[in-house]
């Protein structure tokens, strides 16, 4: 493609990514009198935030009304393990009330209580009652009400399946990206005086996850490069089990609920094998002692035939059908619904599964910018505020409570600035990187590529870790990185091509992970490292964080951020009866 | 069948920038018990085709991107089992639809039907700033139509559309957005009435669309019959309240 042919587009904010954090974003900086465009890697609504189940966090108080902002802030520093951004933690508790009220002034509908109030459930890890939610589908709902606010607002185009692959930059600021439009296979130049990145998490970049397909940190990967700083990379949330089979269901969440009916966990050669790792409180034990016995009997040859590696089996036949179909009615549908699999009468296969990104592009905690002028970072992609280890129910609250503040500042920024000049060569630079591939008569399927990197990410960098994998993990991504890529076939709709560009993604967002959790001697949080297995609270009150100089990936250590001094009283004293 | 024995299935192609009629091709897929159609168009596209052309994203029946028609019958290819007993499976993309590329489809048309209804919901209390008093008994049915995930199954389905008896017919899933609005207990401003615009009596409830919907919403039941009635309401009731209000405009 020549250059004259390449469409540009100006508009005053990019926005990358068109889940619940980039909608709200797009919302609030539309109000600011800002044009905008929305760009999605899928189409609008289809993206991960719509898959959310359990509920968004806010210490309205209807069930529990001693509930309030500091408790919540308290129980999201303790399970963020002190690693998290006090002052974002304050941001998300006092403003998660005002979000709900503007859901719900937008028609969104939530379940309510016997008094007509907002309903709250108990979701683990919080003090008090305080997860809204509507039914099992709760990010469906409120994606359907933020896109009906999109659409009413003229200033915010969307775009669907575009995938931004790269951010161009100014010695001193942004000044646009370019986008592949899948549909047509021709990439657009997009002229913007902000750049608003809510690309979401990376939960794909390992073998089993309950994310969608279209979630491996492209975030990082077009941060990295325009030169903002990453952190927290190490910090994944694993869960115990989650569905192995088929392809297309693989990660798909299996509740715990299972396990605390009766199910028993069984390997590949049908033994019980958890009286190896807790004799006593066998399949009940903690979550991290399960992950990591289920990970251990697969990793030792243990395990199940599917999925490449395997996983366990899951049985809780032995309590009978009508008990099962009481119990856990949603266990028996989802695996017939997605796997033909009737766990009255078989056991179900399944695996430890990567659920969320903690880490990931570090910005300011009151508006999201980054180191990089006229650059914000928000929702999943944003790292800080969940530290070391996510509360369930707390990522809703997060990309819509800092979805709205970067919208907000990105606006006001935008205001006050002008375009910047579109710098050419690295546009042409990524033009060639774009369109290579297919000129290659040979090179390696970027799929495959994609498979093995899962896999050494699950088996290395996952669950649990050590130095020794860790280390021979990072020598075969470099090796992966020195392949290259081939894609075949036309420009239109190819779906080879965007894993092309994923797997790019990849191994930089991958080598950020790994990096970090080597450089993190200790456990905590949902890093654990089998050969530092204790928190080391002397050393380790610190944010690893990654950054791009002319010699590569640099990487240094912060203390986190001081907590003001109420906060911190509040996270020791608050009473933790519902773990 | 057992496992990683071969089953046939057909898929039909087509890049509208090349080809001017769509083309049938056979592959062979190992089969394993439990796969979905997905699995093995993702199969295809990995092993024979690399630019097959076809959406997914979740796997688990929520984003509402991998509908197809699967033997005529359109369902999301992630839900949809293949069993060994199914004979040829055939796969192609949704038929009212334009095609972009082999199974990826142009729903725009869609979203263009209903956006000129204004589908907003609109509530005076907005200004208050407190949280509304809602029962769940009020709830209950706008909750079940708003768990439509926009896979456009429905749309596909239906016959007036399907068989171009009336293009302008705004369709089951349009109807079912407008109504679960409509059915939100605060709602001020009722979409129902301004239906007849979307052509709704070319549905002549036959409910195939709520046998389709894998979010087994009642689309007839719930929103098509209820906007028709509301639409006869309005119409008896409207010349009546002329007459007894006073400020007749
Ligand atoms: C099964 C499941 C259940 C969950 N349940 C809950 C829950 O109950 N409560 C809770 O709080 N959280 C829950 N979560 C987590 C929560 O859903 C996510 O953290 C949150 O939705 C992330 O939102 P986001 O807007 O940051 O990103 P996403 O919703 O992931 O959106 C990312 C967007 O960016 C786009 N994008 C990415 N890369 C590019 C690119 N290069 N170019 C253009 N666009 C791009 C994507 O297409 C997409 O539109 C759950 C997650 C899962 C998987
Ligand atoms: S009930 Fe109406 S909308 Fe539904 S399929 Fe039949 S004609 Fe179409
Ligand atoms: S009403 Fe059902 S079939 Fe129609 S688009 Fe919605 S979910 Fe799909
Ligand atoms: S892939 Fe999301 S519904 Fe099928």
């Amino acid at each position: 493609m020549s250059r004259n042919d390449l469409e540009t587009i100006t508009t005053d904010i990019l926005i990358v990514g068109a889940g619940g954090a980039g909608l709200r974003a797009a919302i609030a900086a539309a109000d600011a009198g800002m044009t905008i465009i929305v760009a999605g890697k899928s189409m609008l609504g289809k993206c991960h935030t719509v898959m959310a189940e359990g509920g968004i966090n806010a210490s309205l108080g209807n069930i529990d009304p001693q509930d309030n902002w500091k408790v919540h802030a308290a129980d999201t520093i303790r399970e963020g393990q002190f690693l998290n951004d006090p002052r974002m933690v304050e941001i998300l508790a006092k403003e998660a009330t005002d979000i709900i009220w503007e859901l719900e002034s937008w028609g969104c509908l939530f379940d309510r209580t016997p008094e007509g109030k907002i309903m709250q459930r108990a979701f683990g890890g919080h003090t008090f009652r305080r997860t809204c939610h509507i039914g099992d589908h709760t990010g469906l709902e409120i994606m359907q009400t933020l896109m009906a606010e999109v659409r009413r607002r003229e200033r915010i185009t969307t775009m669907d399946e575009v995938i931004m692959t790269k951010l161009l930059t100014t010695a001193t600021a942004v000044a646009g990206a370019i986008g592949l439009n899948l549909r047509t296979g021709n990439a657009y130049v997009i002229k913007s005086k902000a750049i608003i990145l809510a690309t979401g998490g990376c939960g794909r970049v390992y073998r089993v996850s309950t994310n969608p397909l279209e979630t491996i940190g492209d975030g990082c990967f077009l941060a990295y490069h325009a030169g903002a700083e990453l952190m927290d990379m190490e910090m994944v949330q694993f869960h115990p089990t989650g569905m192995l089979h088929p392809k297309t269901a693989e990660g798909i969440l299996v509740t715990e609920s299972v396990r605390g009916e009766g199910g028993i966990l069984l390997n590949g050669l049908g033994e019980r094998f958890m009286k190896n790792y807790d004799p006593i409180r066998m399949e009940l034990s903690t979550r991290d002692v399960v992950s990591r016995a289920i990970f251990t009997e697969i990793r030792e040859g243990r395990g199940t035939a599917h999925n490449r590696q395997g996983g366990v089996w899951l049985d809780i036949t032995h309590k009978g059908k009508a008990f099962i179909e009481k119990k856990l009615p949603k266990m028996v549908k989802q695996f017939k619904d997605f796997a033909s699999v009737d766990i009255t009468k078989e056991k179900m296969e399944v695996a430890p599964t990567a659920h969320y990104t903690m880490g990931g592009v570090r910005g300011h905690a009151e508006t999201g910018a980054t180191s990089v002028t006229g650059l914000y970072a928000v929702g999943e992609i944003a790292a800080g505020v969940h530290g070391a280890n996510r509360l369930g129910g707390n990522s809703l609250t997060d990309i819509l409570v800092f979805g709205r503040r970067a919208g907000r500042a990105a606006a006001a920024y935008a205001k006050r600035t002008t375009h910047a000049h579109l710098p050419q060569k690295q546009i042409a630079k990524e033009l060639r990187r774009l369109f290579e591939p297919f000129t290659r008569k040979k090179g390696a399927r970027p799929h495959v590529l994609r498979e093995k990197i899962q896999d050494l990410m699950w088996k290395h960098a996952g669950i649990f870790r050590t130095q020794k994998g860790l280390t021979a993990a990072l020598k075969q991504l470099q090796q992966l990185r020195k392949q290259t890529m081939q894609v075949q076939g036309s420009r239109r709709y190819n779906p080879e091509w965007a894993t092309y560009l994923d797997v790019n993604c990849m191994l930089l967002t991958c080598n950020a992970i790994i990096r970090s959790a080597l450089e993190r001697r200790e456990s905590r949080g949902a890093h654990a490292r089998e050969d530092y297995p204790n928190k080391d609270d002397n050393h380790w009150l610190m944010n690893i964080i990654l950054f791009k100089d002319r010699n590569g990936m640099q990487l240094k250590r912060m203390p986190v951020p001081p907590s003001t001094l109420e906060l911190a009283r509040v996270s020791e004293e608050a009473p933790n009866e519902r773990q | 069948m057992k496992d990683n024995e071969k089953i046939t299935i057909e898929i039909v192609l087509q890049n509208p920038e090349e080809d001017k009629e769509p083309q049938v091709e056979r592959f062979s897929v190992p089969f394993e018990k439990g796969m979905r159609v997905l699995d093995a168009v993702i199969y295809v596209q990995e092993n024979f085709r690399p630019d097959l052309a076809y959406r997914w994203n979740c796997g688990e029946g929520i984003c509402g991107s991998c509908a197809a028609e699967v033997n005529d019958r359109a369902v999301l290819m992630c839900k949809h089992e293949m069993t060994p007993d199914m004979k040829i499976v055939r796969i192609a993309p949704m038929n009212v639809f334009p095609v972009i590329k082999d199974l990826v489809v142009d729903i725009s048309e869609v979203y263009k039907k209903v956006l000129s209804f204004k589908p907003h919901f609109i509530s005076p209390q907005k200004a208050t700033r407190e949280f509304w008093t809602m029962h769940e008994e009020q709830t209950k049915e706008a909750a079940s139509l708003r768990t439509c995930i926009d896979c456009m199954i429905c749309y596909d389905t239906c016959h007036v559309l399907r068989n171009h008896e009336n293009k302008n017919f705004i369709g089951p899933r349009n109807i079912v957005k407008l109504i679960g609005i409509d059915k939100h207990p605060k709602n001020t401003f009722e979409h129902a009435p301004l239906l007849e615009k979307g052509d709704i009596w070319s549905c002549n409830v036959t409910r195939c669309c709520t046998a389709s919907c894998p979010q087994n919403i009642k689309i007839t039941e719930d929103s098509i019959i209820y906007a028709k009635e509301r639409i006869m309401s309005e119409k008896m009731w409207k010349p009546i309240k002329l007459l007894f209000s006073k400020d007749k405009k």
